[in-house]
């Protein structure tokens, strides 16, 4: 894993798309396998015309983007059921289609329970990516540290 | 905390400076005054004697210089007064959380997360769903399997597909309790820290637009498609890669003596042909001339034939003779000396290209466009724009500019359009230029002070600010290949890399050094903890 946190990589986009070489040598370090280090943040919160969080049916924020392999290659013999590993995290919207999209298709596929479909994705927790000067961040706080002492001199 | 979360949640919610709780007013915390004056008004004990006193403090300094991005952080001091004696004092330091502290959410709050459950460790960080779990057990061993998750496992919905004594998510196959409830040993099977690891959190919802990572940037956004590099009066670099328009290729690579080197590939009108075409009628020179013409109604009609006998019809209509006269004015085309074809402009599009090199280990040297020497020394970022000449035989690259400006981006890459093209194979083209989205070796921005000097820590080491690659969130990015890591250390006890002038780092097969090039400059994959699969 990363010895430090100085060449760590964030992606933030809504969709993100998984279309490299399957299986290739030549493309991918000789070895095969698609290996991305980074932290990727895929999707986001819909909003109305008014700018406020959109609200399903459920009630609860109705999301769009996801990381995975686009439908025309998701099932390509040549294009996937190829390999990526993750050296990071992934944080997505969803697996299903987005909310303005017009081809209920275009799902972000991992690997499907069939193992036919898609890419096969291996998450790598990395510490390090974590300690990201510059991410989205949400609203929750944690303790880092906490003393309680006397306060009588 | 409850307040420095309010506050976040309102900023997440606009994006407006002015709503962060450390927000800098003229040199003062205002938010963070308010708060603590109307906090300790409030007193809450029951016996007068007793009151607190609350402090907090941003870690920040009073010229607000960290960006709104960044998480904040605040120390928060309450004392607890007996009279005006100081009894207890509690410190804390809190930090804000990122979505980067995450091994992996699912947003996907209309339902649920699916996990494969393998009976071997496989997931390191912390995880959540906005909704819950189907967690497939139908294939572990509940005597022998180690626990699949390794750190804290959230859900913010019950199933309602749950039984009323389960934990509220759905378990395919057997489930780590029964009737009586749950079964300490199998959760501990599951989870590293048994039941206590499988737990209820409200929800997290996801950003609704990346408009700070976009001015961080690049302040001004420019409308112009292309790359921007935003610069303050005395060309000293105040901000990052900012790229207007689509972009078929990113592609981080590293120069000889380990440079960060970016290459963006637009597609870009690169001019116009003259292209030839057939003359219509319409193209001729044209007068009017007036004539005449015949319009109703019928003024003589030739006579009927009487007929000699026979069978016969129904009578014949009567044939015009003559018809009535109008003057009317007709349009003449004179095309008679004209060509049969000409000419008209067409646009075409071609492959562009900015290089950014950010100049931290040693000198580069490239050539302008007038075929002169421009050298760019340590602590500068070189700017190469080129592009492909589509038009002349061999379309050869050339290259359009050179700038040397002082200092350093600052790490932040933002395309406002798409990178790649996720419904494209990562080997197709469009007009000369490959679609292979993103890949390369990624290596740190290093931090400059004012005066061009990298910044250093305690320990003499240079800092560095990390990469961070994002579109608005409308668009997409499609990762075409490896995106590896930088690594000193294999850096220099392999003397450094050569991989300038490779078409692109992913393809490793082309360059004039062998395919494993990359493992003298990246951390490798192979050296990591056991790859083994994890969600299906």
């Amino acid at each position: 894993m990363s010895p430090n946190n100085h060449n760590a990589l964030g992606l933030v986009s809504r969709d993100i798309w998984i279309n490299g070489p399957k299986g290739n040598n030549a493309l991918n370090n000789n070895n095969g396998v698609n290996e991305i280090y980074a932290v990727a943040l895929a999707g986001k919160s819909e909003v109305d015309s008014n700018g406020k969080p959109r609200l399903g049916t459920n009630g609860l924020p109705v999301v769009s983007g996801g990381f995975g392999t686009n439908k025309v290659h998701r099932d390509g013999a040549s294009d996937g059921l190829g390999t990526y590993v993750i050296f990071g995290g992934v944080i997505q919207g969803t697996t299903e289609a987005n909310y303005d999209d017009s081809d209920k298709n275009n799902t972000h596929h991992w690997l499907d329970g069939t193992g036919s479909v898609g890419y096969n994705v291996n998450l790598q927790y990395d510490i390090e990516a974590t300690r990201q000067s510059v991410f989205p961040n949400f609203p929750e706080f944690r303790i880092v540290r906490y003393i309680e002492k006397s306060a009588r001199g | 905390m409850n307040w420095l979360q309010y506050k976040m949640d309102v900023f997440q919610t606009d994006q407006r400076e002015e709503n962060l709780p450390d927000f800098n007013d003229s040199g003062t915390f205002s938010a963070v005054e308010a708060f603590q004056n109307k906090a300790n008004s409030r007193q809450l004990f029951t016996d007068g004697n007793w009151h607190y006193q609350i402090e907090m403090h941003p870690l920040q300094d009073q010229d607000s210089a960290v960006n709104i991005l960044e998480p904040r952080v605040f120390t928060i001091r309450s004392t607890a007064f007996l009279g005006d004696r100081p009894i207890r004092t509690i410190d804390v330091l809190v930090r804000q959380k990122t979505f980067a502290m995450f091994g992996f959410l699912d947003s996907q709050s209309q339902g649920s997360t699916r996990f494969k459950l393998t009976g071997t460790p496989q997931i390191f960080g912390p995880v959540h769903t906005n909704g819950w779990f189907n967690f497939d057990a139908s294939s572990i061993n509940w005597a022998s399997a180690q626990p699949y998750f390794e750190d804290v496992v959230t859900h913010s919905q019950m199933s309602a597909a749950a039984p009323t004594n389960g934990d509220g998510n759905v378990w395919t196959g057997s489930a780590p309790y029964d009737v009586a409830g749950s079964t300490a040993e199998r959760y501990k099977r599951v989870f590293k820290g048994g039941r206590n690891d499988l737990r209820l959190k409200n929800s997290i919802t996801l950003p609704t637009n990346t408009s700070g990572l976009a001015a961080l940037a690049n302040p001004s956004q420019p409308n112009a498609a292309g790359v921007h590099i935003s610069r303050n009066g005395t060309n000293f670099v105040n901000g990052g890669i900012y790229v207007n328009g689509d972009v078929g290729k990113l592609n981080l690579r590293l120069d000889k003596v380990g440079n960060q080197q970016t290459v963006i590939a637009q597609l870009r009108t690169g001019g116009s042909n003259v292209v030839s075409r057939h003359v219509h009628n319409s193209s001729c020179p044209r007068h009017t001339e007036n004539r005449q013409r015949n319009v109703s109604p019928c003024v003589e009609y030739y006579p009927l034939d009487g007929g000699a006998g026979g069978v016969s019809g129904p009578p014949a209509a009567p044939q015009c003779k003559t018809w009535t006269r109008e003057d009317y004015q007709a349009t003449i085309y004179d095309c008679g000396n004209m060509p049969l074809n000409d000419t008209y402009s067409s646009a075409y599009s071609e492959p562009y290209e900015t290089h950014v090199y950010e100049v931290t280990e040693g000198p580069v040297t490239v050539k302008d466009q007038t075929g002169a020497n421009v050298v760019a020394s340590v602590g500068k970022t070189l700017i190469v724009n080129q592009h492909m000449n589509t038009q002349a035989n061999g379309k050869p690259w050339v290259v359009d500019s050179v700038e040397v400006l002082d200092g350093q981006i600052n790490g932040t890459i933002y395309v406002n359009g798409n990178i790649g093209k996720g419904d494209a194979k990562s080997t197709d083209s469009n007009n000369n230029m490959k679609l292979e989205g993103l890949s390369g070796i990624t290596k740190g921005s290093a931090i400059v002070k004012a005066n061009g000097e990298f910044v250093l820590d305690s320990h003499g080491e240079r800092t560095y600010n990390n990469k961070t690659i994002a579109t608005p969130l409308t668009n997409s990015i499609a990762v075409g290949g490896d995106l590896l890591q930088f690594n000193q250390k294999a850096f220099t006890q392999n003397g450094g890399a050569s991989h300038t002038g490779l078409p692109s780092n992913r393809d490793w097969s082309t360059s004039s050094g062998s395919k494993n090039d990359w493992m003298k400059a990246a951390i490798d994959p192979a050296a990591a903890d056991p790859i083994v699969p994890q969600q299906s």
